[in-house]
């Protein structure tokens, strides 16, 4: 027999090293093309995450919560979180002039396991666009004023003690700004403070009292029912006023008495109504607080102590008297009819910018954030280190 | 003794029988390895020129989506180059010191980013009435000096000591909050890059600089690159400041040859929309 041992040939190691090799190339083709689709996930993910975190800027903006948002003290910030389908978003919110709010938002595309985790972040510098009510003075209204007893009407302005912080600078006003001074008296120990005392303003006229920039008084009060803050069902008296919470421990929006609370730190304390009451005459008694913006289509009373921190604008005549009430903002009263208007007892009008402003951009339908006209957006990861 | 029929050689016929075959054998993975070759040569220069081009839009779509051309960030626009002003810098005022017949310092937190430095050009938010937007507008300044040593809220900060020169801040409110952007301006065009004959996607600083490769290479011909500059409607423009989309279109060639003879090259196009 003859030996096969002896007959081999190359045929086989030939066959073998052509496979290895076409299997190196095969693999480090592989390998290529492997990367190459890492490289388009990673390029895709990347734009994705941009685009989440755009989500997540719009979604703030969109959603813009006065409320909350307006309760971030200056150069305070929060920080909003969600998630989408492919991601997480991060907004973080930084008041930055109380009407400036400069957003830095994230995006991190979860979707694709360990290919996952792309990054992006973008800046948006945004403004409140907001109603601009202005009160120029403590008082502002028409016809006879009357101050008399303890009461007292002050244009000096002040930040209410417990909202440090939440308001930068100081403007004082008038006291007292109508169309005609001299018919604004005070008798006994009624006092009139402010830069000046008094002001006279031949341009006040209805309008100051209805328009309000874009906003005239009908809008106002349709908001105010958007709300759910419609009073008017409440009758003539509306007694005691106080904060509301839910059985969670929030604050209660819906109940009708709840205009908010003056503590900021309060559950109720970033609640800035906007209150409206149908009239004819609104008499607010027996104590109570609130704070936002209130507004009565016809006569105001205040008696026994109401405090209020924001703005109050009335179309028909304002009057005080009993001991305690305390308006820390400002007041509009209209008066078309010219009604001789009396404030007494122990009452109090004190003028604060920090109150009127915050009645307004705390307010969620009064304020909203949108980005500046030009340059709002910017891309983070291209500025300079 | 060893059998001499297990000794014996091969024959003629056999041995050239085995040579032919091993020939072909030879020949056939020859053959086979060669094409592989070419094929995985062709298909690095794809797999390049698809980086390439990815690179170049990737760069593109970074840079150019934060424009802001009504307000003048495109200085020059053709099919072939682009010449625009890019945000780099971005700060906000946490003190304002505006005298706009003297000297003014605007105090910016020192975040990352926020390295201005002297004879910068800066854009300053102003804005005026806080309650309408209406009349909001962004100055533009020039930085005359820079105080690195100051706080502001307990944080490092930067004083920029502001060039009223034309004043500048004369009729407009600057507050604390405003936002300050910085730039620099580059010009993204086709070239050919040092000696190399293959033309390239490049970027110069100023606009007039050396030119940086970006990406490439690119067909050469000045067929590599092309921008096409939309209205907001996506009508095809020519005034710098009504664009608002931006069309890239990226040709990526190589002297590699494919196996049809043809130059290995791949496209992409890109639309960016600009976000300011």
């Amino acid at each position: 027999m003859e030996s096969h041992m002896d007959r081999r040939g190359f045929a086989m190691p030939a066959a073998i090293g052509a496979l290895v090799i076409m299997a190196a190339l095969v693999s480090a083709g592989f390998y290529m093309a492997r990367q190459e689709l890492r490289i388009g996930v990673a390029s895709n993910f990347a734009n994705m995450a941009v685009n989440v975190a755009q989500a997540g800027a719009n979604e703030v903006m969109a959603n813009w919560n006065g409320y909350q948002l307006g309760n971030v003290a200056l150069w305070g910030d929060t920080t909003i979180t969600d998630t989408t389908d492919v991601g997480i978003w991060s907004v973080n919110i930084t008041n930055t002039n109380n009407v400036i709010y400069y957003l830095n938002a994230t995006g991190e595309i979860t979707r694709g396991d360990a290919w996952g985790g792309a990054t992006r972040n973008i800046g948006i510098v945004t403004r409140l666009i907001y109603a601009d009510i202005n009160p120029p003075a403590a008082l502002t209204t028409r016809g006879a004023v009357s101050v008399k007893g303890t009461a007292e009407i002050i244009g000096t302005d002040e930040e209410p003690a417990a909202w440090a912080g939440y308001c930068g600078g100081t403007a004082d006003m008038a006291g007292v700004m109508t169309n005609d001074t001299s018919l604004v008296t005070t008798t006994a120990g009624g006092t009139i403070g402010g830069d000046p005392v008094k002001e006279q303003d031949s341009t006040i006229v209805d309008e100051t009292f209805t328009q309000f920039g874009d906003l005239d008084w009908d809008q106002l009060t349709a908001l105010a029912q958007l709300e759910g803050k419609n009073v008017t069902s409440l009758g003539t008296n509306i007694n005691s006023t106080q904060p509301a919470l839910n059985g969670g421990g929030a604050c209660d929006e819906t109940v009708m008495t709840n205009w908010g609370d003056t503590l900021p730190s309060a559950p109720c304390g970033s609640y800035f109504p906007l209150i409206y009451h149908g009239g004819p005459t609104l008499r607010i008694q027996s104590g109570g607080i609130g704070q936002g913006i209130l507004l009565v289509d016809g006569d105001l009373d205040l008696r026994g102590g109401f405090q209020f921190h924001g703005i109050i604008i009335v179309q028909g005549t304002f009057e005080t008297q009993g001991a305690g009430e305390r308006i820390v903002g400002a007041v509009m009263a209209s008066n078309a009819t010219l009604d001789p208007m009396a404030y007494a007892g122990g009452s109090e009008i004190q003028y604060s910018s920090c109150a009127v402003r915050r009645s307004i951009l705390n307010n969620a339908s009064l304020s909203r954030a949108r980005p500046l006209d030009r340059r709002s957006w910017i891309d983070l990861s291209s500025v300079l280190n | 003794m060893i059998m001499s029929r297990n000794q014996r050689g091969f024959t003629l016929v056999e041995l050239t029988v085995v040579v032919l075959l091993g020939a072909l054998v030879l020949g056939a993975v020859l053959q086979v390895l060669i094409s592989n070759q070419r094929t995985y040569t062709a298909q690095s220069a794809a797999v390049q020129g698809q980086q390439s081009s990815r690179m170049a839009v990737e760069v593109m779509l970074n840079d150019l989506r934060e424009l802001s051309p009504a307000d003048g960030d495109i200085l020059s626009m053709t099919s072939s180059s682009l010449h625009v002003r890019l945000m780099r810098r971005f700060g906000i005022a946490c003190d304002v010191d505006i005298d706009p017949s003297g000297s003014s310092t605007i105090r910016v937190l020192d975040n990352p980013g926020d390295n201005f430095a002297a004879a910068d050009t800066v854009f300053v938010f102003a804005e005026n009435r806080p309650a309408t937007g209406s009349d909001d507008v962004w100055l533009r300044a020039r930085v005359a000096d820079v105080d690195s040593t100051v706080t502001c809220l307990g944080r490092p900060a930067l004083d920029l000591e502001m060039d009223t020169t034309g004043g500048v801040f004369a009729s407009d409110s600057v507050y604390v909050g405003a936002p300050i952007r910085g730039y620099e301006t580059y010009r993204y065009s086709q070239a050919y890059w040092f000696t190399t004959a293959t033309p390239y996607l490049v970027r110069q600083d100023n606009g007039t600089g050396t030119p940086w490769p970006i990406a490439g290479p690119l067909r050469p011909g000045g067929q590599g690159l092309r921008f096409i500059y939309r209205d907001a409607l996506g009508n095809v423009t020519s005034t710098p400041t009504d664009v608002r989309q931006i069309e890239v279109r990226i040709r990526t060639g190589n002297r590699v040859m494919s196996s049809t003879g043809e130059m290995v090259s791949d496209s992409l196009d890109a639309w960016i929309h600009t976000r300011n």
